[in-house]
């Protein structure tokens, strides 16, 4: 833990999203922990996505606040909003690559624009990035030409591009093979372990969960809010919400 | 309707009998889709009384599916919305069971759910062309600052960018917009010669197609090809980009899109639009001058020296003039359009075609006022 370790990571307090007409999700409230993995939970169409929006400041809330290492997302000017959103990463459901760009030019663009750095070492940094997640071998590739889950942890190399302090998956091993998946749930584990980033991640599987999650919430449609919070085991084993023991031991009675 | 018939054999029967405290309406026979059209005529055509207690007696129904079950239940809603109080009687178990499972008991048990709000499609469409406009106003006021951020503080990024987009938007139109105007050039000689032939003055011809072209209809035929060439493909890839979450992407990695995405289409139409203009005045002027070479008897150096000693540098200046306007048009529309994109693929399409039909209406429009606004002044 850093020096200002108290400070959550995030916190977010009595938050109310939704979209023109309706809410998705009313007054919630949670904290994730600097250096933790915290995951989002939910059936679908719960507002997982619509969550991780809110809190890389993409969408701006109906009200309540968000707050990134204690500072107020919600009602920064443009210069403070940008100093925030600059140590934040973030993987999009499909990668979010720009087609135009091969996956190289992908990494080293927001390098580029953000930092100046001498041609070769930018080579280097972007090749090191790739080879985090095992796409060395594909730098000139262009997006089109990759396959869902090379997508993926390309726009993970991308998102790590900028040395975030916090990053943001939209369900990472949605649609990948059980082997990739589990590589990229190690990535993560790597990730917070040796860099110590804080990570919040949104997904449906179960092996992931209990794999890479300190801590999880999750969200009820019904309720708009949060149904449980905490260890996934634990809640798994001993959580006094029968849907919430029912979703984590896959058990669709 | 036929290939449904032996599936429900029996006749369905609506009953009504007013004659207890209770409005009560017996169905009886199978409750299946090729009958609910009627049922539902029968049960939605019956007048009832203020504030009616109605029970439906569905003991008779033999036969049940999801469009019957849909039937019941749009009927329970409408008249409980309507203030009435409305009992399902008599079903048999497998039948409510069915009902529940379709999420249908609800509705039958409670009160009627809250319905979402009903959206008028009719009604907002002054709040659309106001967030139209809404939207146009921001566009430009962060287009002019992408711009700018571009020329201020030019990266290799946006050049590189600018670079691509000439190269899509230039080479690739030369020969669909030579082809048009030397057609364009050659049907206005062509109309012009049968009208000046009356007065003996067929060697007008020369000027006046030049002058047309030049002025008016080489740099608007270039706008109206570019619309539909280059606006929609603007729209199409800056709306794939906000569907495929690349524009997200963009904006958590600080890159502002108008200054990566926007400014270098604009800047590059500004090169491409004037450049392709001038060859259209070519173009053009060689469908006249083979016009006059083939049936008028002007040979072409006489077509060609008339049209120029008629013209200033003036008529060119004029059309180059509005086809740098036309530019600005033509490419912001095509990428207010994108960035308009909401969800979906199918949003993708309708903004490359709205940026097609948007970019010529403004072409034609701003061509008016501008034309407009030199005789005046
Ligand atoms: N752009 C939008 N405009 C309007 N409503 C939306 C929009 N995006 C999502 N919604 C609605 O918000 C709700 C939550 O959507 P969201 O994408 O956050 O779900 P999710 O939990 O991520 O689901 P999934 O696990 O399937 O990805 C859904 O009911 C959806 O219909
Ligand atoms: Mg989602």
């Amino acid at each position: 833990m850093s020096a200002n370790g108290d400070i959550p990571a995030i916190d977010v307090r009595s938050l109310t999203a939704g979209y023109e007409g309706h809410t998705v999700l009313e007054d919630i409230s949670f904290t994730v922990r600097r250096g933790e993995v915290f995951v989002i939970l939910g059936g679908s169409g719960c507002g997982k996505s619509t969550l991780l929006r809110h809190l890389v400041g993409l969408a701006p809330p109906i009200s309540g606040t968000i707050l990134i290492n204690g500072r107020d997302l919600t009602a920064a000017s443009d210069s403070e909003r940008e100093g925030i959103l600059s140590g934040m990463g973030v993987l999009f459901q499909s990668g979010a690559l720009f087609g135009s760009l091969s996956l190289a030019d992908n990494i080293r663009f927001p390098l580029t624009e953000h930092a100046v750095l001498p041609a070769p070492v930018l080579e280097t940094l972007a090749g090191m990035k790739l080879r985090l997640v095992g796409l060395e071998d594909c730098a000139l590739h262009m997006p089109g030409e990759l396959s869902g889950g090379q997508k993926k942890r390309g726009g993970l190399a991308r998102a790590l591009a900028l040395e975030p302090e916090i990053l943001f998956f939209d369900e990472p091993s949605a649609g990948l093979d059980p082997l990739t998946s589990a590589t990229l749930d190690q990535t993560i584990v790597n990730l917070n372990r040796s860099l110590g980033l804080t990570i919040v991640v949104v997904t449906h599987e179960l092996p992931s969960i209990f794999t890479i999650a300190h801590r999880v919430i999750m969200l009820d449609p019904q309720t708009k809010g949060i149904i449980a919070e905490g260890d996934p085991r634990e809640l798994r084993d001993h959580s006094t919400n029968d849907e919430v023991r029912r979703f984590l031991n896959r058990d669709g009675a | 309707m036929s290939d449904h018939q032996d599936k429900a054999p029996q006749q369905t029967h609506v009953a009504w009998d007013e004659s207890g405290s209770a409005c009560v309406c017996a169905i009886s026979g199978p409750l299946l889709l090729p009958r609910v059209a009627d049922v539902w005529r029968a049960l939605g055509t019956h007048a009832f009384g203020a504030r009616a207690d109605i029970r439906v007696d569905c003991a008779g129904i033999t036969e049940l599916d999801s469009a019957g079950v849909a039937a019941l239940v749009t009927f329970v809603r409408t008249q409980k919305a309507r203030g009435h109080t409305v009992t399902l009687d008599g079903l048999r178990p497998k039948h409510s069971a069915f009902i529940g499972m379709l999420g249908g008991e609800e509705a039958l048990v409670n009160a009627v759910p809250a319905r979402p709000p009903h959206r008028d499609t009719a009604g907002p469409v002054l709040l659309t062309w106001w967030g139209d406009f809404r939207d146009m106003v921001v566009f430009m006021g962060r287009t002019a600052a992408g711009v700018v951020s571009v020329l201020r503080r030019p990266s290799a990024e946006c050049w590189k960018e600018v670079a691509h987009c000439l190269q899509l938007s230039g080479p690739g139109a030369v020969p669909v917009v030579c082809t048009i105007t030397f057609l364009v050039g050659f049907v206005v000689a062509f109309q012009a010669a049968t009208q000046l032939e009356r007065f003996n003055a067929q060697i007008m011809v020369a000027q006046l197609v030049g002058f047309a072209l030049f002025r008016e209809l080489a740099p608007i035929m270039t706008s109206v090809i570019m619309a539909g060439r280059t606006g929609s493909a603007f729209a199409a890839e800056i709306g794939t980009m906000k569907v495929s979450e690349e524009l997200d992407a963009m904006e958590v990695m600080l890159l502002n899109p108008y200054r990566y995405l926007v400014a270098p289409k604009i800047l590059a139409s500004l090169v491409a639009f004037p450049c392709l203009t001038m060859l259209a005045d070519l173009a053009g002027l060689l469908g006249g001058v083979f016009v006059g070479a083939q049936f008028l008897n002007i040979p072409a150096y006489v077509f060609l020296k008339e049209s120029f000693q008629n013209m200033t540098i003036g008529d060119l200046g004029e059309g180059l003039y509005k086809s740098v306007i036309f530019a600005c048009l033509v490419a912001g529309i095509g990428c207010l359009r994108g960035m308009q994109v909401r969800l979906g693929a199918d949003s993708v399409g309708r903004a490359a075609t709205s940026a097609a039909v948007s970019g010529i209406f403004l072409t034609i429009i701003a061509d008016a006022l501008i034309t407009m606004s030199g005789y005046m002044l």
